[in-house]
């Protein structure tokens, strides 16, 4: 029924959309366009509507509403959901998944459709206009719908172009133009660029060469209908108006059909530069991370065309007090956060006229400075993974400073690795810096029309940048990736090329040692996985990855000097840290984003407190923050929990081990804060299904607002508090027996680990556990036996050696253990 | 004579060396015209590409081999898995694909099987990952193509 209605005006648009100028001439008997109309509407409504219309559409309900889910998934990607409502809508008749399904879910994306493309019966391209409001906002993007309709199966492909030249295009003038001069010949090209107030870009088209050209093109969908997305821009306000047009690419080019065209009037909204006031909650100026939707849930700017800093896979941008956002007049929601530490504001703010500002005044829960503790994250990447993926592309530190800043780091190490090393290895330069978050190519910005102006502010040294290097992508990434930190070099010595590099990590990790720098194990938990939950436990794990492996060999030589983790799962990147240091060796566990790879939410997912005197400030600060990475106050995590003080039997922690003569126990005062959302939300519930890294959502007790904190010695829990986590630091004991030398630690599991603290008893080294050293004995040849083919021939003799080093440590370690 | 015999060891031993470490070669397309190239990244993140054309109808409950190719830029030895994404029983596709651990060489061969169930045609999205390994960002883990079955004779 719906169809057959649709059908109806489809053809009504067809007669209607006739080029009067063109076809018209031929009625010259007085013969209006209102008759024209009124005929046509009643013609098309008659018995005989069915003999002349196109082809009904019989979509088939399963590959519509496989594709138009996509669809709908892309629209809400790009910025521009389809309502709530709507989707919900869709999503319950693609369970339906029948034809009357079909009918009803073509009713509702008619409301998002801007045109509707099809082929007439002799298979001649039309244009016909959706339901959609054309309504465009100024130098912004707007999202539509586009419907293909190949009733009759052909092949081949589409092209939707708008007839609105762009300077891209400029000199584009038509084969036919030899005998008269072209535009293009003009020698003052105003009047041109004056016209080019708009723009179209098709989302995920398909390429294809036609006359040698690249074309982007709607393959002609198997299923009878099948939605597209079209992105609009436009430059100015007002009331302007376009031209569409439609070619047809055959498969099997057989006949030609000139391309159809159709005008299309647009309602433009004005927008307006916004000054955005942004103070920290200590009343300076500073960076704040923004999130901005209208009414309809569309964000702005929006992600479809985004150029650094603001980075089209996150939803939020970061701008400075004093920088603006350009929005056309209406509501907003804006939502304003500076990192864990900082409680999301949301506020609604009009937009009218030039005169609006939007105040964003950032709020507290928790403040580890007025404690001494400052955060880092020790694996941000400017390039690859979800940045670009030309190894020549991503950010430079001008951007990802600002994002540093918009997450209230301290610390960021930005990592050069395998796809994008030739290029941003410029970037390293042996030292921290906190540049200006400038625009790193105005040139692109402005040929945008983005008017955003750099600003500093008054909280801008207190966060630094540090370019290091990840082994990744290099002839020893098989073994488990490398983070290298303050290096003095960043090239291995004689290494011309990636390809020259070890083929195994153990002389790397020497080198790092020599210049004075810190290595150790990136995404540990990777490779790491095995069946059981339980921690610790004794289950081999299959070594396939790029976690710890040969941190299990390299360790045994002294060259670890931490595990990198909270951000794959938990239990993989702890079972073989605690099993190390049961056996005695020493490494800190680091809290690590890796974005934008394993996480490209947001710098800072994962990230280390360090306890110093002060803040850190340039290269000396910058060495003091990684000497504290490897002391008892240090604690990685998501940022949502924090250990702000620790006194042991009365004292405060020590770098130094504690010395018991006997038996005896740890007593600890702790001061820790956590903090939940008050309530369980459809938001903080889909948080808890992610198993991988480090969120303090998945630490709460059932339906409580409580997370424990548990006391753990040796690998195993020796004592738990549950703690109100409503972001009041409160003071809590926990106590546990020592009966030979130990290490212990604080965990909320997965939202905080500290480092490990070592108490001896009778001078005896940490034996703690003799399953621990076998399980550490048995990887060791699990390492080998997934990773020597990949070591080179002329290094696996070396390597053959190390291992068996490893071996024999082990070994002789298990045979020291008094416990099993 | 020594050195001689020196160098035709070395000469045996490159491609050796060369098949476990040429890896570094991001841009490289895969030789093959498998409809299905799934690339596993440094990060051992596992996206996938529709890389060729796929068969135009096949036999409604037989299994097809669809030839995957796989570029391994991380040294990986991951066992891959598949799923169908957003599948609704009605669709009547299954797929069957268990396959052994990749070897970690840069570039080897897999096959998915699909069989479908119902006449028709068929929207298929498969994602493809490795069990408790993060899948590739912004979807591009996941492929969609069309396929159709013809009732058997």
């Amino acid at each position: 029924m719906k169809l057959c209605h649709s059908t109806s005006q489809v053809s009504f648009v067809l007669l209607t959309d006739y080029k009067f100028g063109d076809r018209m001439a031929n009625f010259e008997s007085g013969f209006t366009r209102r008759h024209f109309l009124v005929l046509g509407s009643a013609f098309a409504s008659s018995r005989f509507c069915g003999a002349l219309e196109p082809a009904v559409a019989q979509a088939s309900p399963q590959p519509y509403f496989a594709a138009l889910n996509r669809v709908i998934e892309s629209l809400a990607r790009l910025g521009s959901p389809i309502s709530t409502t709507d989707a919900m809508q869709i999503a319950t008749l693609a369970q339906r998944n029948d034809d009357v399904a079909v009918g009803k879910a073509e009713e509702i994306l008619r409301r998002y459709t801007l045109a509707q493309l099809s082929l007439g019966p002799d298979g001649a391209p039309q244009i016909a206009a959706g339901d959609a409001p054309r309504q465009l906002v100024e130098q912004g993007w707007r999202m539509f719908l586009v419907r293909v309709e190949n009733t009759r199966s052909q092949k081949g492909s589409m092209v939707f172009t708008s007839g609105t030249r762009t300077i891209g295009n400029l000199e584009i003038v038509s084969k036919g133009a030899a005998q008269r001069t072209a535009l293009a010949d003009v020698l003052y090209k105003g009047p041109m660029i004056e016209k080019m107030w708009f723009a179209m870009e098709l989302y995920e088209p398909t390429p294809i060469l036609s006359g040698g050209v690249e074309v982007q093109t709607i393959p002609l969908p198997e299923t009878s209908i099948e939605y597209h997305v079209v992105q609009l821009f436009s430059r100015d306000h007002g009331r302007r108006t376009t031209s569409f047009s439609l070619n047809v690419l055959p498969a099997s080019p057989n006949r030609s059909f000139h391309p159809a065209r159709r005008q299309f009037d647009f309602d433009c909204l004005p927008s307006h530069e916004v000054p955005l006031r942004i103070l920290d909650a200590n009343g300076r100026n500073c960076f704040a991370s923004l999130i901005i939707k209208d009414k309809l849930n569309r964000l702005y700017p929006p992600k479809a065309m985004r150029l650094a800093p603001d980075l089209f896979f996150q939803e939020q941008i970061y701008r400075a007090n004093g920088e603006t956002i350009r929005l056309p007049e209406g509501e907003y929601t804006v939502q304003s956060a500076r990192g864990p530490e900082y409680l999301r504001g949301v506020q609604t703010v009009s937009i009218h006229g030039n005169s609006s500002v939007i105040n964003v005044k950032l709020e507290r829960w928790i403040d580890p400075s007025k404690w001494g503790f400052y955060s880092g994250d020790t694996h941000i990447h400017a390039a690859g993974c979800s940045h670009y993926e030309r190894p020549t592309e991503g950010v430079g530190p001008e951007t990802l400073i600002r994002h540093i800043r918009g997450e209230a780091l301290t610390i960021g190490d930005a990592l050069n690795w395998g796809p994008s090393w030739y290029y941003q290895k410029q970037f390293f330069s042996g030292g921290a810096e906190s540049p200006a978050a400038m625009l790193e190519h105005p040139e692109l910005q402005k040929a945008y029309g983005i008017t955003l102006q750099p600003q500093t502010t008054s909280e801008d040294t207190e966060s630094i940048i540090r370019y290091d290097v990840e082994v990744s992508q290099f002839p020893s990434s098989h073994a488990g990736h490398l983070v290298l930190l303050q290096l003095k070099e960043q090239d291995y010595p004689g290494a011309q090329l990636i390809e020259d590099w070890p083929s195994w990590n153990l002389p790397v990790l020497k080198w790092v040692k020599k210049q004075g720098a810190y290595g150790g194990y990136a995404h540990c938990g990777l490779g790491m996985e095995v069946e059981s939950t339980e921690l610790p436990n004794y289950q081999i794990p299959p070594m396939d990855s790029i976690g710890t492996q040969e941190a299990i060999i390299d360790v045994t030589h002294g060259y670890v000097d931490f595990l990198s983790g909270c951000d794959s799962l938990p239990v993989a990147e702890l079972n073989a840290w605690y099993h190390m240091l049961n056996c005695g060796f020493r490494m800190a566990m680091l809290g690590e984003t890796d974005f934008p790879c394993m996480s490209d939410s947001r710098v800072g997912a994962g990230r280390s407190y360090v306890k110093l005197a002060d803040r850190p400030q340039g290269n000396r600060g910058y060495a003091s923050w990684i000497e504290g990475l490897f002391e008892p106050y240090q604690y990685c995590g998501d940022g949502r929990s924090h250990i702000l003080e620790c006194r042991l039997n009365g004292q405060p922690l020590s770098d130094s081990d504690i010395e018991l003569q006997t038996g005896g126990s740890i007593n600890l005062e702790v001061l820790v804060a956590a903090r939940l959302e008050p309530e369980l939300t459809p938001e903080t519930r889909a948080r808890r299904t992610n198993e991988s890294g480090y969120d303090i959502e998945k630490a709460r007790i059932d339906d409580t607002r409580e997370v424990p904190l548990e006391l753990v010695v040796n690998g195993l829990s020796a004592a738990t508090v549950n703690i109100v986590a409503d972001g009041v630091p409160r003071a809590v004991s926990l106590k546990a027996n020592i009966s030979r030398s130990s290490w212990w630690a604080l965990r909320i599991l997965p939202s905080l680990h500290t480092h490990p603290s070592f108490v001896h008893m009778s001078h005896k080294p940490i034996r703690a556990s003799r399953k621990s050293a076998e399980w550490c004995r048995a990887c060791v040849d699990k390492v080998w036996e997934v990773k020597s083919p990949f070591i080179r021939e002329s290094e696996r003799e070396e390597a053959a050696a190390a291992f068996e080093h490893a071996r024999k440590v082990y070994e002789k370690i298990a045979s020291e253990c008094e416990v099993a | 004579m020594r050195s001689a015999r020196f160098i035709t060891t070395l000469l045996l031993l490159i491609p050796l060396w060369s098949d476990a470490q040429d890896h570094a070669h991001p841009d490289k397309k895969p030789a093959n015209t498998a409809p299905i190239t799934i690339t596993i990244n440094p990060e051992s993140r596992v996206s996938a590409t529709v890389s060729g054309p796929f068969p135009a109808s096949v036999q409604c409950g037989s299994l097809t081999n669809i030839p995957i190719g796989i570029m391994n830029q991380s040294f990986s030895t991951l066992r891959l898995e598949a799923s169908l994404v957003g599948d609704s029983p009605s669709s009547g596709v299954t797929i069957d694909f268990h396959p052994e651990s990749l070897k970690g060489t840069p570039e080897e061969s897999l096959s998915l099987g699909i069989m479908l169930s119902r006449p028709g045609p068929v929207d298929i999205t498969i994602s493809f990952g490795a069990r408790r390994v993060a899948h590739d960002l912004g979807g591009r883990d996941r492929i969609h193509f069309m396929m159709r079955c013809v009732p058997s004779t």
